[in-house]
């Protein structure tokens, strides 16, 4: 067997043994081509599909350039199916393109009369195509640029987008922290040449590995008019945070545009919820209305896997802008991967969790999954209760309780996170240990407060429920005692470690408390996979 | 007993295949199917399993033997006309599918004056129905009406066609693993594509309950002495010819154990994980219903472990194992006996050897796998023709009792005659049978008394259903049967009409009580 790193399966999917000599040089030339899927301990997963062959292509990667990084690293025979593939994948980008035109449409070429009349025949562009005198050639309005691609893509049409990006009004901006390779990498892989094809895209990164500051270096990059789009006002306040501190824009430059207050200015971060928000059911959108009108030359998604369906239109008509995507975990519960691929941006640098914290740039996570019997008094009611029952009465299993006393005593003096699903659980948690609670229903006003003494060391241990899944920054956090989840989410797993993996000298402990011989077991298992999948090894204890 | 290399392949084939289920066969006839692709796969279908049928119940006749038929599936989309023909052949197919998987009855019962080339024939057939079969679910998963599919299939006589098919058609994500065993399976050279086709067909049933243990005991005892490297998984891609090398095998956190496709299969890999890929890099799965699988089959957890050689995995595989060992249901006899005997079945040499433990005072658990050695060592001692059976109706009141799902119903009948044999074809009268009647409805009732027209109504509209079928069980045999209609007699009671399907008969049969499974209600009868 050689000591190349790559073996190249039949399916396309391409493992990378990441114990052979130059395996970090090899998941450097693969990666602008094909997606990771998993990265376990040792043979890491990539796979190569038609998306993100076109996403290569439009980077500037020519198909005989793939073949020979391909040919070169692989450790077997290239199969020739896969090869095949690739070629002829490849021989359909450039069929057609968009180029620019008159007025507010766009052009869009037919290589022939073939693809032409395919086109023409295509319902889901059918409102969207305009006639043209020219042969072979379409006009679209320029608002329909995203949803033509994204329609064309869907019909196994790559469009070559020749239609260079605009940038916006400038901005003065500069990051005073030093930026890490892999920050680096994840702009240098966005910003790419500069030219058609590049400037947009999706980073996947751990959390608490800096995406906040991979975001302000692309700012940098640009200098340009941006809207940062947040999950919710806590995150929006964490990025103002941020700039603030770790960029030398003027403050005053920065708005909040949210539920509390509404700044637009040259740097405006704003909520999902806001953008979505609309007074009658069937109404328009008027805060998205009126953000859209503003010259942006940067659009920043946080968290990104969360972007409302009603934002996709929105981002369908910012085609012409730069733009990044952010998140740790881009699995979406709605199966919409692949419109975010399409409209923010393809997936331009993905990096394995576990890499990061081998070089030291999250914090070591222990991840144990504490097995806790089921309490002889609910032994009955679980027997008799349907599957839906059975989750709930296993989550709030009372026995839970003495474990999280257990874990509280052990851990005493560090930042502890108790986070949970269930509302009456957790209060009973918060009732019975006295520490402060956060839920939907608390106050941002409150929520940022109780933040704030978590961050200063005043309030060492804090209940929250699921609104603490995401863009909650709480670097001090070592510990998280997950009392309950939402069913197998894989998703909510992840990020719910992620408030534990900012980085510090001591390791960090996840632990996730699950009844024994209860349906809890098989979701639990479900929801460590994501997390498996990075690398990270789990530790059960029974008893 | 021996078993051949053909049964080898077969007998993995199954137990590789998992969780197969019986119904799954009828899922042919859809909803999602336009009526006349419906009906030419119908078609299909059909002349492969009467070819099939044919053969089988030749060989049941010159046997003169019955065998027992555990699955029963409806058949809605079936003709009314040809519903009684497709349910013999439903069945026969259940049977030929439990015979083949129970290995060791399917030998010594049911085909004792089989010769080789003869099962090679089954076999043969087997794999024409399965490639037929397996390309017709496969085009099903993407609802296509086409034309060109049916042509296909109609030409079908080869595994190479059939996984043309396969790939052209198959849903991608409908079940990869089929598709790797498929892949699998096609690219071993020494397994033919009997295998595969065995496979693919066995993929679609679902419903059958193989056994496993038996069936993976002889088998590991088998692979002993088995060296030709008659079970090798190797690569599809390659040409390469599968050593008998030690495979190197990658375990990761995420269970998933890859070993490189110049190595041959690890010996147990099979048993206790699932397939995933088969490829340049073969790919399997670790999972807990793959441990169970093997501790079944008697193989240790030390052993599982030793061939892993993957210390991550032992805590794991630990925690499995306790959770495997919480409960056990054991499929064996009660015996019951007065003080008289009691003697004799503790210190009778032959028969103390059957006694897997002393319930209480004259109460023995027994082995099922040895009755029929017991059962007449005792017929013998007590001067019996054959031993009296308890049917545990005395717990229950005659007309009300308290049914759940998954419990046994019986019709019982205490009419008396000597002869099991059929005497007369109309008139066969069963005098130590229990009839016992599967039914697939759910909840909880009470069953209360009704007058005899109604009970009659009842029991007429329960055994006209396409689901209702009888399982008769004398003390050698079992028969499968379809009732048809329940008759009134003049002192208030009902004869039910039978099919008994394995031999084609109709008889009649007292009924002497009758609980009924009904949201409503259950009754009892004479």
């Amino acid at each position: 067997m050689s000591d190349k790193p790559l073996i190249i399966q039949s399916d396309r999917s391409l493992l990378l043994d990441v114990h052979a000599p130059d395996a970090n040089t090899c998941r450097n030339d693969i990666i602008p081509f094909s997606e990771l899927v998993k990265a376990p301990e040792h043979l890491h997963t990539y796979m190569i599909s038609p998306l993100s062959l076109w996403n290569a292509l439009s980077a500037g990667i020519k198909g005989d350039r793939i073949l020979e990084i391909l040919e070169k690293w692989s450790r077997y025979d290239f199969p020739t199916s896969v090869r095949s593939f690739i070629i002829e994948t490849c021989s359909r980008y450039g069929s057609i393109c968009l180029v620019n035109n008159d007025g507010d449409t766009y052009a869009l070429k037919c290589k022939d009369n073939t693809t032409f009349r395919v086109l023409l025949l295509a319902r889901s562009l059918r409102e969207m195509l305009l006639p043209s005198v020219n042969d072979n050639t379409f006009l679209i309005r320029k608002f329909n640029r995203g949803n033509v691609k994204l329609a064309l893509i869907k019909l196994g049409y790559p469009v070559d987008d020749r239609i260079p990006l605009v940038k916006g009004d400038p901005v003065s901006i500069n990051l005073k922290a030093e930026l890490r390779d892999y920050q680096r990498l994840a702009v240098n892989s966005v910003y790419g040449n500069g030219g058609p094809g590049t400037g947009y895209g999706t980073v996947v990164m751990p959390c608490g590995s800096g995406k906040t500051v991979t975001g302000i270096a692309l700012m940098e990059r640009l200098q340009t008019r941006t809207l940062i789009l947040c999950p919710n006002v806590i995150a929006v306040r964490q990025w103002i945070r941020e700039l603030s501190e770790k960029s030398d824009i003027d403050i005053s430059l920065v708005g909040e545009y949210s539920g509390e207050k509404k700044e637009i200015k040259p740097v405006t971060v704003a909520t999902y919820q806001i953008l979505t928000y609309r007074p009658e059911v069937d109404g328009s959108f008027p805060h998205m209305n009126l953000i859209s009108r503003e010259k942006w030359g940067l659009v920043i998604y946080d968290e990104v896997h969360l972007l409302p369906a009603p934002v996709f239109r929105f981002t369908a008509e910012l085609q012409s802008i730069y733009r990044i995507g952010l998140t740790a975990t881009l699995v979406r519960e709605d199966g919409h991967e692949e419109d975010v691929f399409s409209l923010v941006g393809p997936k331009r640098y993905d990096v394995p969790w576990i890499d990061l914290e081998q070089k030291g740039w999250i914090s070591q996570a222990n991840c144990v999954e504490v097995r806790v019997p089921m309490a002889q008094s609910m032994i009955l009611e679980y027997a008799s209760s349907n599957a839906r029952e059975r989750f709930s009465l296993a989550s709030n299993n009372p026995e839970k309780m003495k474990m999280v006393s257990y874990l509280l005593q052990k851990h005493k003096g560090e930042g502890i996170l108790i986070i949970g699903q269930y509302l009456d659980q957790l209060k009973e948690i918060s009732k019975t240990f006295d520490y402060p609670l956060i839920t939907g229903s608390t106050s941002n006003t409150k929520r940022a407060e109780l933040y704030n003494a978590f961050r200063e060391g005043t309030l060492r241990v804090l209940v929250v429920s699921k609104v603490a899944n995401f863009a909650i920054d709480l670097p001090d956090a070592s510990v998280a005692i997950q009392v309950s989840g939402t069913f197998g989410s894989r998703q909510e797993e992840a990020q719910r470690l992620g408030r534990i993996l900012r980085p510090k000298k001591t390791p960090c402990y996840f632990y996730t408390l699950v009844t024994k011989y209860s349906v809890e077991e098989e979701f639990s298992a479900n929801r460590r996979k994501f997390l498996i999948e990075q690398g990270y090894r789990y530790t059960v204890y029974d008893n | 007993m021996t078993i051949d290399g053909s049964d080898i392949k077969i007998l993995t084939a199954v137990t590789l295949a998992g969780k197969a289920k019986l119904n799954f066969i009828y899922s042919f006839f859809s909803d999602d199917f336009a009526e006349n692709v419906q009906f030419c796969i119908e078609s299909l279908v059909r002349r492969k399993l009467l070819k099939w049928e044919k053969d089988c119940l030749l060989i049941t006749d010159e046997g003169r033997k019955h065998y027992r038929i555990d699955g029963l599936f409806g058949h809605e989309k079936v003709p009314s006309n040809t519903k009684h023909l497709e349910c013999v052949t439903g069945l026969t197919v259940c049977a030929m599918i439990n015979l083949l998987i129970s290995g060791k009855s399917c030998k010594s019962s049911i085909f004792p004056n089989l010769n080789p080339e003869g099962l090679k024939d089954i076999y043969a057939l087997i794999k024409d129905l399965a490639l037929t079969s397996g390309a017709l679910y496969l085009s099903s998963e993407r609802y296509l009406p086409d034309v060109e599919i049916i042509n296909k299939l109609a030409g079908l006589t080869n595994a190479d066609l059939a996984l043309t098919l396969i790939r052209t058609h198959y849903s991608e994500e409908a079940a990869s693993a089929t598709r790797a065993f498929i892949k699998t399976l096609s690219s071993c050279p020494a397994t033919e594509n009997s295998m595969l086709g065995m496979l693919s067909f066995y993929l679609l049933l679902h419903n059958t309950t193989a056994n496993a243990k038996e069936i993976a005991s002889l088998l590991l005892n088998l692979n002993t002495v088995e060296k030709d490297n008659d079970i090798c998984f190797v690569n599809p891609n390659a040409n390469r010819t599968p050593k008998n090398s030690t495979p190197k095998l990658e375990c990761d956190t995420d269970l998933s154990i890859r070993f490189d496709h110049d190595s041959a299969l690890p010996p147990l890999l099979w048993l206790y994980a699932d397939i995933v890929k088969t490829d340049v890099v073969c790919e399997w799965l670790l999972s807990k219903d793959g441990l169970f699988r093997a501790l079944d089959a008697g193989v240790s957890l030390d052993r599982i472990k030793e061939e892993l050689s993957y210390p991550y995995y032992n805590q794991l595989l630990e925690l499995w194992l306790v959770n495997y060992n919480r409960i056990k249901v054991y499929d064996n006899c009660i015996v019951r006996c007065s003080d008289d005997l009691i003697t004799v079945m503790e210190n009778h040499k032959p028969l103390k050897e059957h006694i897997l433990s002393n319930i209480s005072f004259g109460v023995y658990y027994m082995k099922r796998s040895t009755a029929k050695t017991w059962q007449e060592i005792l017929c013998s001692i007590c001067n019996f023709d054959r031993l009296p059976l308890a049917l545990d109706l005395t717990s229950k009141p005659a007309s009300q009792m308290v049914i759940n799902t998954g419990d046994r119903f019986d019709i019982s009948e205490d009419t008396q005659t000597e002869n099991t044999q059929v005497t007369n074809p109309r008139t066969l009268e069963l005098t130590t049978d229990r009839l016992i009647q599967y039914f697939s409805l759910g909840s909880t009732v009470t069953a209360t008394a009704m007058d005899y027209g109604a009970k009659h109504s009842i029991v007429n509209q329960a055994i006209k259903s396409k689901k209702t079928y009888l399982l008769i069980e004398t003390l050698e045999n079992k028969f499968v049967a379809k009732p048809f209609e329940a008759i009134k007699t003049e002192d208030k009671g009902m004869i039910v009409k039978l099919l008994i399907l394995p031999v084609r008969k109709e008889v009649l049969l007292p009924l002497s009580s009758f609980y009924r499974v009904t949201s409503l209600e259950a009754f009892s009868s004479h």
